[in-house]
């Protein structure tokens, strides 16, 4: 029983000291398959991308009769949402509800009424559409209006100052605000390739250790130290 | 016999010791209060209608603070003050400001101000006095209400104390009587020493974020402990948002542990998070921390306990990794050893943070290199190059702006591999590694910067700082020499890098600094002790002057990342560049200036002996001023 554990374990290791090569360059190949796998088959991600950065002011009390117009431009493909940060004044709203419009220049993508009760203070308010593989570059318009709301039950949205070559505006009753636009949140939907830098990396070392395998007879004889 | 004699000898050598070391902080750390009025012993209560106060309003056997600068006075006969406590309610975390009337070293009349820090958490302060009073005045933000204020004069027995003092004089005792093992093999002794301190150092730190980001690590190390959901509990929640309760005295720190132990109640969490079963390469540096800490919650101890094992997983890995590295080099073993022994590098070991296991697996991977380049002679085989090729890639997952290293393998001569082909297959390999990590960090900087960089830095951006840079590069090269020949000295072999102990305090004194910086200068020039051949073994001129240009091209990489990302934009100096960062660079640019021309006649014995002292001496005094005194008594 000893004799043969031992015979088999040296059968192993010489396969394996003489095939070395052949092994690691074989993982190596495995390793560049999955690779080519993970780029065919990638996995969807979202990912967000906020436009505005400050949060320094309320555009103003929505209600009936008010309406918010946002137009802004997607810096990238595959827009599939919006996230807009709401205020109620600290207050718990009542009855009413607030309408969401979404437009391209040609379509509406999103028609949504929120009632009140459901919009809390500092909190996101997410506007979610289709995928638009074509958004980018595109004009997109955010319509906002109300039904059923007084100016002691109104809700609002947050701006903030936007630099000189942003492509937002924001319009109240069909009047720009200068300087400033609603802070908005782009969610985009995108293709996630995470397993294709590790497993290139593990390529990467199979191919490099392949380079100083056992087993392999040096050709050229020694050198001094001097060398 | 002899052997058995020794062994009886060293028992009773270390018996000797933690009788000593009982006497020591019995006697040594209660001297006063042995010597004092026994009346003044004890715990002096002072009711609270009897105090004189200014500012209080007494409410139902309470004093709540109703002014701005409310205080109490106590009036003392020259009595020796050893603590102050007193009991409070608070909504939110104070400072209160504490004026002592003592007296100098002549007797002359005196007054000293000290801050005590209080936590809302927690319910009673205790601030170390250790003086003799003629009055004390405590004052009170508003709003607080004290419960109970006392003098504690009791004698204390301090286990921290004496863990403390006892592991000092075993760990010179075991140098001392070990001293031949030592001197065959250092490692031998950077190990013993560093795990000795390392235990003492996680011991006594407190359970709190003390050092950089600290928080960030720990939330890190948190949520990989758990395999799907996060369960956050009250203490871990506290640890995310840096509300954790703070002890600044023995009593304190227990309260504080005792707080934390009972909030964190896995049962009753404040909510679940969701989270990926894959941990990211990013992340790998926290793998040791958070096995350590899950392997606790499993057992099922208290958060305080966890807290303090997962720091323990992060010392053990690091000097063990460290061990290996220093066994395996060829030269500059002693450097290794005295700069992984430095008080900074330490003590990041014993905190949250993967900046160790950076620092020592590139030291292995550095080790392995260097060794395989200064044997030309020998064959690089499969084990040694997987070595090398793992350990750098690994330390450098949580910062790959250190990966130019790994390019010091084109230093390996063709007679190393079987032929050139092998030859060329390896070191193209190892430049697609070297790509294949930088692109890493560059590509997404370069192909889609962000329009804002880290918020702490001020205004920050990504992408207005690299047009910056891109539009005027020169100017850009001059910022950039200027930030690091300003902070170049400091770095390499000052204080920042060395000596610095986060938030716990910095040793910038004259005393310290040079005795770091000449135990450090005197390793790098007399660190050829064992070569007493004709032409010991050293980095020849054009291998040193390639080091050079790769650890150039990590500080650049290194100072431009922070431009990029926490300089906010145009400034004509690099913010976020820390002395830490250049741990993992020190050993291979000392090797830059280590020289064989320098013989070293001292015995190998007395020598390492030496070196090992100096850097104990090292730790035990930064422990003792900035942990043990500040935090532990």
């Amino acid at each position: 029983m000893r004799i043969t554990e031992t015979f088999s374990k040296m059968w192993i290791t010489r396969t394996i000291k003489n095939h070395a090569r052949v092994i690691l360059l074989g993982f190596m190949l495995c390793s560049l398959l999955l690779c080519g796998l993970s780029l065919l088959f990638p996995s969807r991600v979202t990912s967000e991308e906020g436009i505005i950065e400050q949060k320094d002011q309320l555009v103003g009390k929505i209600y009936d009769g008010i309406k918010v117009e946002h137009v802004f431009q997607s810096p990238k493909k595959d827009l599939k949402g919006i996230d807009l940060i709401s205020s109620t004044y600290g207050k718990n709203l009542q009855e009413g509800t607030i309408h969401f419009e979404i437009w391209t220049q040609e379509t509406k993508i999103l028609d949504y009424d929120a009632p009140m009760t459901q919009i809390h203070d500092d909190q996101l308010v997410w506007l979610s559409f289709p995928i638009q593989g074509d958004s980018k570059g595109k004009e997109y318009k955010l319509i906002i209006s109300s039904s059923g709301c007084t100016e002691e039950n109104s809700v609002s949205f947050w701006m903030g100052s936007k630099k000189e070559n942003q492509s937002v505006q924001t319009f109240i009753n069909g009047i720009q605000v200068n300087g400033s636009a609603l802070n908005f949140i782009l969610v985009f939907e995108k293709n996630n390739y995470k397993f294709l830098w590790p497993l290139l990396l593990i390529a990467t070392i199979f191919f490099t250790l392949s380079g100083v395998v056992p087993g392999k007879k040096r050709k050229v004889e020694r050198g001094s130290t001097d060398r | 016999m002899t052997r058995r004699k020794n062994v009886l000898l060293k028992l009773i050598l270390c018996i000797s010791i933690l009788i000593v070391s009982v006497g020591i902080e019995y006697l040594g750390f209660n001297f006063h209060l042995l010597f004092q009025d026994s009346t003044q012993r004890g715990v002096l209560t002072y009711p609270l209608s009897q105090l004189k106060t200014n500012g209080f309003a007494e409410k139902d056997g309470v004093l709540e603070a109703v002014s701005e600068q409310a205080s109490i006075q106590v009036a003392f006969d020259d009595m020796y003050v050893n603590k102050l406590e007193y009991g409070y309610d608070s909504e939110s975390s104070f400072k209160a400001d504490i004026v002592l009337s003592t007296f100098d070293k002549y007797g002359a009349p005196i007054q000293e101000e000290q801050k005590d820090s209080s936590s809302s958490q927690l319910n009673r302060s205790v601030q170390n006095i250790r003086a003799k009073l003629s009055q004390l005045e405590i004052s009170i933000p508003k709003g607080v209400k004290i419960t109970y204020f006392q003098i504690n004069n009791q004698i204390q027995f301090n286990i921290i104390r004496y863990l403390f003092i006892a592991g000092f004089l075993l760990l010179f005792a075991f140098l001392i009587c070990y001293r031949k093992l030592i001197a065959k093999k250092i490692e031998i002794g950077f190990l013993v020493l560093s795990v000795g301190v390392g235990l003492l150092m996680v011991l006594v730190l407190p359970v709190q974020s003390i050092s950089w980001d600290e928080q960030i690590h720990f939330t890190n190390v948190y949520k990989q402990n758990f395999t799907s959901a996060v369960v956050w509990t009250e203490t871990a929640e506290q640890f995310n948002l840096v509300r954790e309760p703070a002890g600044y005295s023995f009593e304190e720190r227990t309260d504080a542990m005792r707080y934390l132990d009972e909030n964190a109640n896995y049962h009753a969490p404040t909510r679940l998070e969701e989270k990926s079963k894959w941990i990211n390469y990013n992340d790998f540096g926290y793998l040791v921390q958070s096995l350590f800490f899950k392997a606790a919650r499993v057992v099922g101890l208290p958060f305080s306990l966890c807290f303090m094992l997962g720091r323990l997983g992060n010392m053990l890995c690091y000097c063990i990794v460290m061990f290996f590295a220093i066994r395996h080099i060829k030269i500059g073993k002693r450097i290794m050893t005295v700069i992984g022994l430095m008080p900074t590098p330490m003590f990041l070991s014993s905190v949250y943070t993967d900046d160790p296991t950076v620092t020592a697996f590139l030291m292995l991977g550095f080790s392995y290199l260097i060794t395989e380049i200064l044997e030309p002679e020998k064959s690089l085989t499969f084990w040694p190059a997987a070595v090398f090729v793992g350990a750098i890639l690994f330390g450098c997952f949580p910062k790959a702006v250190y990966i130019p290293i790994i390019l010091l393998a084109l230093l390996l001569p063709e007679q190393k591999f079987p032929d050139k082909r092998s030859m060329w297959i390896f070191k193209i390999g190892i430049v697609f590694l070297f790509l294949l990590v930088m692109s890493t960090f560059v590509l997404p900087t370069v192909s889609n910067p962000s329009s804002t960089g880290d918020l702490r830095g001020g205004d920050t951006s990504e992408s207005r700082q690299l047009a910056l840079i891109f539009g005027h590069p020169f100017a850009y090269m001059q910022v950039l020499w200027d930030s690091f020949r300003a902070c170049f000295g400091n770095y390499i072999i000052g204080s920042s890098s060395m000596l610095h102990f986060a938030y716990l305090g910095e040793a910038v004194t004259y005393n310290t600094q040079i005795f770091m910086g000449a135990l450090l200068l005197f390793t790098v020039f007399t660190d050829t002790c064992s070569n007493k051949e004709e032409n010991p073994i050293q980095l020849k001129l054009y291998q040193k002057g390639f080091l050079l240009i790769l650890l150039v091209g990590v500080i650049c990489l290194i100072w431009t990342a922070l431009y990029i990302s926490f300089t906010p934009v145009g400034l004509m100096q690099i913010n976020g560049v820390q002395g830490r960062y250049y741990l993992p660079l020190l050993v291979p640019f000392y090797f830059l200036i280590r020289s064989t021309k320098i013989r070293n006649n001292f015995s190998p014995e007395k020598y390492h002996l030496g070196l090992l002292c100096g850097s104990a001496s090292l730790l035990f005094f930064m422990m003792y001023k900035y942990i043990v005194e500040a935090r532990c008594f």
